[in-house]
C-alpha cells in the first residue's frame, strides 16, 4: 500500500515536471515570437571533430541591414555568407525574416567561443549571442580513409608542396576593377589553372571578404567546367571555381583574403606490376594545397562635394518610376502609390525613401519588394516601394515630385532623378468628416535618442542653513502650545465673566425686593395723606422696578406683555399674572386719567404686596 | 524689552539675508564654472558654500553632477543621495542619480519596501519637516479657535459642527506633527553609506582575519546598521549584510 502510494507520489511528480517542462517550452516559443527582433545564433553541431564541417546560421525575422559577422579565425570558411531572405504578408501585414548562414571547419581541437555578430534594425544595433563550439580530435581521419578506400592498391596519398608542381597548378583570383567608390560593385573571380589532372578538389578556406558586402554568383563547385586558356604560350585547363560580386562597405585599403584549397592530384607513375602496365599503368595520388594571393582594393568615399540632401547611399545606374493605382478616390480611402527604382548598383543597401508629402495626407510605412539578380556584370534589379496613402480631405489634391539621388561611379557625379507630380481627385466620402485636427497625428515620429547624459545644473536655488530646522526650534514648541494657552485664557476669562454677570443678577434680583419694599413704604406713605397721582407713581414704580431687577430685563425693552410672557415661563400661575395685568394697566390707566378715583387706592396697594409676594415665592422655587 | 526683541529678530534676519546674498553670488559663480567645463573649479566653489553652513538640494545636485563630469561617481551618488534626502521626488535628482548608478561595477536590485512602511515613508518625505511643523501648527490654532467658538456658541446644532470640525483639525495637527518628526528623524540620521574606495572584500565580523563574505565596488550603495570601533555592520538592498571598514566610506 505504501510502496504504491509511493510509487504514485514519483509518477505524479514526473508528470508534474514533463507538465513544467511542456509548459515552459510553449513559453519560451510565445516569448521568442514575442520578442522576435533578436539576432539568433544556431549551429548544426557544437560537438565536432578537427575538419568536420558544420553551418553556422543567423537569422533575424525582421529586415536589418549593417550585418556583421565575426572573423571565424580558427576555423575554415568553406561558404557564406550565405544570405537568404524570405517575405510574408499576411492581411496586409509584412513580415520579413533574413538568415546569414556560413559552412565552416575547425582546424584544431580545443573549445571556442565565437563572438556575437550583429546587425541594425530600424537604427538598432542587435547583437546575437556568442557560441561555444567544442572541437574533439581525429574523426576526420576516418572520412578520408573512407574516401579513399576505394582507390585502387597502389594509389597511396601524400602530401606534396606546391613548389613540386611549379606552375603547373595555381589559383589565380582577379578582380574587375582595383579602384572603387564606397557601394560601387566590383567582381572577384577565382580561377584554377591546371596543366594535371584532378581528381578530387575541396575548399579549405573560403576567402573572407571583410569590410565588403558578398554575393555569390556562384560558389565552389566540384562539377567546375574546364576550358583551355593560354598563358605565356602555355596551354591550362582552366575552371572558374568562384564568382563573387563585392559591395564594399567603407572606404580606406581593403583586403581580399586568398582561398586555400587541397586539391589531389593524379600522376602516373611506373609500375613493376605487369597487369598494372596493362590496364593503363599505375598512378599516384597526391594531396597539394594551393592558395591564391591576397589583392588588395582601393576604397575611395563618395565625394561630399555636390552631395545631394537627401542622397540614399545608392551607387550605380538607377531610374525611378512612380504611379497611383487609382487618381480618383473618396476620402479616407487608400492609394497605393508605387516607387519603383530599378538599375545596376547596390539596390539592397538603399534606405527606405521618405516621401514629402503633404499633410492632407496620411502615408504609412512601405512595403518592398525587391526582384534583384545576380550576374556576372554584377548586381542588377529593380525594388519597389508600395506606399498606402490616405487623403483625409477632399480637394484636387497633388502627390509631390520625388527625388531620387544616386552616384555614377563611371561619371563620377551625383546625379538626380526627379518624378513627375501626380494629381489625385479626392471627393468627400461617407462617414464622419474628417476634420483637421486629424492632420496632427501625421507622420509622427519618436523622439530619437542621440545619446544619454546626466541633465544640466539648476541655476536657481534656495539656500538654508544646514542642520537649522524649525521644528527642532524652541519658536516651533512656543507657537505649537500658543493656541492651548489661548485656548486656557479664553476659558478662564469666560468662567470669570460668567460668574460676574451671574453675581450680578443675583444682586439685582436680592436688590429687587428691597427696593420694591422702599417704594411701597412711600406709596403707603402718599395713601395715608390721600395723595393720588405719587401714590400710583410710587406703586407703578415699585412693580415694575421689581419685576425688571428680578426678570433680568432692561427697562427698554420692558412691557406688560414681556413680563407677563416672562412670567409664565418661569411658571407663575395664571390667576397671579390676570391681577398683575389689572393692577399695572390701573396704575397706567390713573398716572394719565384726569379722573381720580381715591377709593381704589388701598385695595390696589394690597393687591400689589400680595402680587410680589406671590411672584417672589415663585422665582424663588 | 519688546523693542529690544524687534532689534535682535531683525539683526539675525539680516545677517543671514548677507550670508545668503554672498552663497547665491557664489553658487552663480560655480554654476558659471560648470557651464565652462571647469568642473573641478566648480566642485571647489559648491563646496565652499556647504562649508559655510548652508545647503539645498540643488547645491547637492549640481554639485553631483560637476563630480559626475569629472568622473568621481562615489561622489557625484553621494551628493545625488543627499540632493534626494532633501528633495526625494525631484526627476532631475532621480534621472541623473540612475545614470550614475549604471556606471559603478555593482548591480543591486532593490527589494520591494512593506507595502504600507513604504506608503508612510513616501506620504512623510512629501512635505519637508518644516512645512509639516508649520501645518500642524496653523491646524492646531484651527482647532482650538474653532473650540473657544463651540464653547461660545449655545444652538445646539452649532455646538455639533464646531466640535467636529475641531476634532478633525485636532487630528490632522496631531498626523502632521507625527509626519515632521518622522521626517526631521530621516533628516538627522544619516544610515547611507557610499562606497569611496575601489573595492572591499566585506568581512562577517568586524575583524580583518574574518572570513570574506562578499566584494562590493565603488559608488555601492548600502544601509549602516550599527559601528564598531574601526568597523562598520553595513546591509546592501538586497539584504545581505557584513563588515566594513568605517574608512571606506562615506554616509549621506
Amino acid at each position: 500500500m505504501i510502496e504504491s502510494t509511493l510509487y504514485y507520489s514519483v509518477k505524479m511528480k514526473k508528470r508534474f515536471i514533463l507538465l513544467s517542462l511542456l509548459l515552459s517550452f510553449i513559453l519560451l516559443v510565445i516569448f521568442n515570437s514575442v520578442f522576435a527582433q533578436e539576432l539568433t545564433v544556431s549551429a548544426s553541431k557544437t560537438k565536432l571533430a578537427v575538419g568536420e564541417q558544420f553551418q553556422i546560421t543567423y537569422s533575424l525575422n525582421t529586415s536589418g541591414n549593417g550585418f556583421r559577422h565575426p572573423s571565424f579565425n580558427d576555423f575554415d570558411v568553406y561558404s557564406g555568407p550565405n544570405q537568404s531572405t524570405s517575405m510574408q504578408i499576411i492581411n496586409g501585414a509584412m513580415s520579413q525574416s533574413v538568415s546569414y548562414s556560413f559552412i565552416l571547419a575547425p582546424r584544431k581541437e580545443g573549445t571556442y567561443t565565437i563572438i556575437p555578430a550583429s546587425i541594425t534594425v530600424n537604427g538598432k544595433k542587435t547583437e546575437s549571442k556568442s557560441l561555444t563550439i567544442n572541437v574533439l580530435k581525429g574523426g576526420n581521419n576516418n572520412q578520408q580513409q573512407q574516401n579513399s578506400g576505394n582507390q585502387q592498391r597502389q594509389s597511396q596519398q601524400q602530401k606534396s608542396g606546391t613548389e613540386e608542381l611549379g606552375n603547373n597548378l595555381f589559383i589565380k583570383a582577379s578582380v574587375d576593377k582595383s579602384k572603387v567608390y564606397v557601394g560601387e560593385q566590383l567582381v572577384v573571380t577565382y580561377k584554377v589553372y591546371t596543366r594535371v589532372s584532378i581528381v578530387d578538389n575541396g575548399l579549405t578556406k573560403a576567402p573572407v571578404f571583410n569590410g565588403f558586402w558578398s554575393e555569390d554568383v556562384f560558389s565552389p563547385n566540384k562539377q567546375a567546367t574546364l576550358h583551355p586558356e593560354v598563358i605565356d604560350g602555355i596551354q591550362y585547363q582552366v575552371a572558374e571555381i568562384k564568382k563573387t560580386i563585392l559591395i564594399p562597405q567603407h572606404s580606406g585599403t581593403l583586403n581580399i583574403d586568398a582561398m586555400e584549397m587541397d586539391c589531389v592530384i593524379r600522376m602516373s607513375v611506373k609500375s613493376n606490376n605487369f597487369f598494372d602496365q596493362f590496364f593503363g599503368g599505375g598512378y599516384r595520388d597526391s594531396k597539394v594545397s594551393i592558395k591564391s594571393r591576397t589583392l588588395q582594393i582601393e576604397v575611395m568615399p563618395l565625394p561630399e562635394v555636390g552631395k545631394p540632401d537627401g542622397f540614399s547611399g545608392a551607387v550605380g545606374e538607377f531610374s525611378i518610376e512612380t504611379k497611383v493605382n487609382k487618381n480618383k478616390l473618396k476620402t479616407n480611402d487608400g492609394v497605393n502609390y508605387l516607387l519603383t527604382l530599378s538599375g545596376k548598383g547596390n539596390i539592397k543597401f538603399i534606405e527606405p525613401i521618405k516621401l514629402d508629402l503633404p499633410k492632407e495626407f496620411e502615408s504609412f510605412d512601405p512595403k518592398m519588394n525587391d526582384k534583384i539578380s545576380v550576374s556576372n556584370t554584377g548586381i542588377s534589379g529593380s525594388r519597389t516601394y508600395d506606399y498606402l496613402l490616405i487623403p483625409r480631405v477632399a480637394g484636387n489634391l497633388e502627390i509631390p515630385a520625388l527625388h531620387f539621388s544616386y552616384f555614377d561611379p563611371q561619371k563620377k557625379e551625383y546625379i538626380i532623378l526627379k518624378s513627375a507630380e501626380i494629381p489625385i481627385e479626392v471627393e468627400q466620402g461617407e462617414g464622419e468628416k474628417a476634420t483637421v485636427t486629424n492632420n496632427s497625428s501625421i507622420s509622427k515620429e519618436d523622439v530619437k535618442m542621440l545619446g544619454s547624459d546626466i541633465r544640466f545644473i539648476k541655476s536657481k536655488t534656495e539656500l538654508e542653513r544646514k542642520g537649522h530646522f524649525f521644528f527642532d526650534s524652541y519658536l516651533f514648541y512656543f507657537l505649537l502650545i500658543l493656541p492651548l494657552i489661548g485656548l486656557v485664557v479664553f476659558l478662564l476669562l469666560k468662567k470669570r465673566f460668567e460668574k460676574e454677570n451671574k453675581d450680578f443678577v443675583l444682586m439685582r434680583s436680592k436688590k429687587a425686593t428691597k427696593l420694591a419694599q422702599k417704594r411701597l413704604q412711600m406709596a403707603n406713605s402718599y395713601l395715608s395723606k390721600n395723595v393720588y397721582d405719587p401714590f400710583y407713581e410710587e406703586l407703578y414704580k415699585a412693580l415694575y422696578g421689581y419685576l425688571s431687577d428680578k426678570l433680568n430685563i432692561n427697562g427698554m425693552e420692558l412691557s406688560k406683555d414681556i413680563i407677563i410672557d416672562n412670567l409664565r415661563k418661569n411658571g407663575a400661575n395664571e390667576d397671579t399674572l390676570k391681577q398683575l395685568h389689572e393692577i399695572l394697566s390701573t396704575c397706567e390707566f390713573a398716572r394719565y386719567s384726569p379722573v381720580k378715583e381715591v377709593m381704589g387706592m388701598k385695595s390696589d396697594y394690597d393687591k400689589s404686596i400680595h402680587i410680589i409676594s406671590e411672584i417672589e415665592e415663585t422665582l424663588r422655587s | 524689552m519688546k523693542k529690544m526683541f524687534y532689534i535682535f529678530v531683525l539683526l539675525f534676519q539680516s545677517a543671514i539675508l548677507y550670508a545668503n546674498e554672498n552663497n547665491e553670488a557664489e553658487f552663480d559663480k560655480a554654476n558659471n564654472l560648470y557651464k565652462g567645463n571647469h568642473y573641478d573649479k566648480a566642485i571647489v566653489s559648491y563646496n565652499a558654500i556647504i562649508n559655510s553652513g548652508y545647503e539645498s538640494s540643488d547645491l547637492y545636485f549640481n554639485l553631483a553632477n560637476a563630480y559626475y563630469k569629472s568622473d568621481s561617481i562615489a561622489a557625484a551618488i553621494l551628493y545625488y543621495e543627499k540632493a534626494k534626502k532633501i528633495a526625494p521626488f525631484d526627476e532631475d535628482i532621480l534621472v541623473n542619480l540612475k545614470i550614475a548608478n549604471l556606471r559603478i561595477k555593482d548591480k543591486i536590485e532593490q527589494p520591494d519596501e512593506f507595502a504600507l512602511s513604504k506608503w508612510v515613508n513616501t506620504f512623510t518625505l512629501t512635505k519637508s519637516a518644516d512645512k509639516w511643523a508649520i501645518q500642524s501648527i496653523v491646524s492646531f490654532f484651527v482647532c482650538c479657535s474653532l473650540f473657544a467658538l463651540y464653547m461660545w456658541v449655545k444652538t445646539r446644532g452649532q455646538k455639533q459642527m464646531l466640535f467636529v470640525i475641531s476634532i478633525v483639525f485636532f487630528l490632522v495637527a496631531v498626523s502632521s506633527l507625527f509626519f515632521a518628526n518622522k521626517n526631521y528623524s530621516i533628516q538627522q540620521t544619516s544610515n547611507t553609506g557610499v562606497l569611496f574606495i575601489e573595492s572591499i572584500q566585506v568581512k562577517s565580523a568586524p575583524d580583518e582575519k574574518s572570513t570574506n563574505l562578499f566584494e562590493i565596488h565603488l559608488g555601492s550603495t548600502f544601509t549602516i546598521l550599527e559601528e564598531n570601533g574601526n568597523y562598520s555592520r553595513i546591509k546592501l538592498l538586497n539584504t545581505n549584510e557584513g563588515w566594513i571598514k568605517s574608512s571606506a566610506f562615506r554616509a549621506i
